[in-house]
């Protein structure tokens, strides 16, 4: 298992400071398994995850929205 | 990580403290009084032109301040973008990020706006065209499209170097022109505050980032300061057009190549080398990127003196 990055970190913290503990550590469980990885160890990791969470509309959309730029503000390459 | 003294919540205090309207720095129709230079010789050299006399330098000075605006303009077009994005990463996470982030973007927007009048004032009351840069968006698309980590430590030289014109050229130089000074002192005051926020990006983005990311963000800067020094080029070769316009007489190829030179080397101090030497600016390069770094940025310094 890989270790989580600070972007990781930060990128998970949006998504529990937005939705609450328990809300949001369901949605980052469901958003992992949806791009196939455990942590988010890399910027390319945080963008993929930030970009899953747009196909959900309203709050989600926009969590994950800011998630892919700060994602590309660490180094993602995926833009 | 950079030791810094102060986080984002000092910044938008400091902000609120400083913040001022246009209306009371340059109210509609101000007039602007040529008498004296705008900028000091530091940043507007006419010493070595020996084919000008002491009037037409002052033009040439006048032509020069104008110019140093709208650079200042043109930057700040990229700057805001930059400001705007990072705040929009900061959303669900730190609100005084966010504060001073959109803050920042105000006061940037505010700042052109300013310098917009300012340069209307100059085409109406200077009397002769001025030929400056108008490609501010292609200029801005061009920064943008380089390592973020890069872009943020352009903005960081760009801000602590206007702090220095102004702290060590301009406000005890009682010789300029008062009211120039005075937009240089209030451009100054609140780009104060965005050098403290870039600080504060700069350190986020540094401990989120890969050595790789880290190369890049480096080897980006030089190369947008490189692309800078181009455009600074051109402002100079503008500027022996707009004083051959000003003054009503021309100049022979080596004279206009003279002046153009020591215009670029004006420019190449102002915007490059004030940066480049700049302490503050210099530690965080060290710190983020490495030793080998901070001594390429003094040595890419010494190379455009």
């Amino acid at each position: 298992m890989t270790e989580q990055s600070v972007a990781g970190e930060r990128a998970l913290a949006k998504v529990r400071t937005a939705l609450g503990e328990a809300r949001g550590n369901a949605v980052i469980q469901r958003t992992l398994r949806t791009i196939n990885l455990e942590t988010l160890s890399t910027a390319d990791d945080c963008y993929a995850f930030g970009e899953a969470l747009t196909a959900e509309r309203g709050l989600v959309e926009a969590i994950g929205r800011a998630i892919m730029v700060q994602a590309l503000l660490a180094g993602a390459r995926a833009a | 990580m950079l030791q810094l003294s102060y986080d984002y919540a000092a910044c938008v205090r400091s902000s609120e403290k400083a913040n001022w309207k246009i209306d009371d720095v340059m109210p509609e129709g101000t007039r602007l009084d040529f008498g004296k230079p705008f900028l000091p010789e530091r940043l507007a050299p006419t010493a070595g032109l020996a084919m000008l006399d002491a009037k037409e330098k002052l033009v040439l000075n006048h032509i020069t301040g104008n110019s140093y605006l709208n650079l200042f303009g043109f930057v700040e077009e990229y700057i805001l973008t930059m400001a705007v994005k990072h705040a929009q990463a900061e959303l669900f996470g730190d609100h005084d990020a966010i504060r001073a982030l959109t803050r920042f973007a105000d006061e940037e927007v505010k700042h052109q706006a300013l310098f917009k009048r300012y340069r209307a004032a100059f085409d109406r009351d200077f009397g002769h065209e001025c030929a400056v840069l108008d490609n501010a968006a292609d200029v801005a698309g061009v920064i943008l499209s380089k390592s973020p980590l890069a872009v943020v430590t352009v903005t960081l030289h760009l801000e602590l170097m206007t702090q220095d014109h102004y702290t060590d050229s301009v406000r005890d130089d009682s010789n300029l022109d008062p009211f120039f000074s005075k937009l240089l002192k209030h451009h100054w005051m609140e780009e104060a505050q965005h050098a403290r926020i870039d600080a504060l990006e700069l350190d986020k983005m540094a401990t989120a980032s890969s050595p790789e990311v880290l190369a890049k963000g480096f080897e980006d800067y030089l190369a947008i300061g490189g692309a800078f020094d181009g455009l600074l080029k051109a402002q100079a070769e503008m500027d022996v057009g707009s004083l051959s316009r000003a003054l009503g007489r021309t100049f022979d190829a080596d004279q206009a190549a003279q002046i153009t030179a020591s215009q670029h080397k004006g420019y190449r101090y102002t915007f490059l080398v004030a940066g480049m030497r700049n302490k503050t600016f210099l530690a965080a390069v060290r710190t983020v990127f490495g030793e080998g770094s901070a001594a390429k940025v003094a040595e890419t310094a010494t190379a455009l003196s």
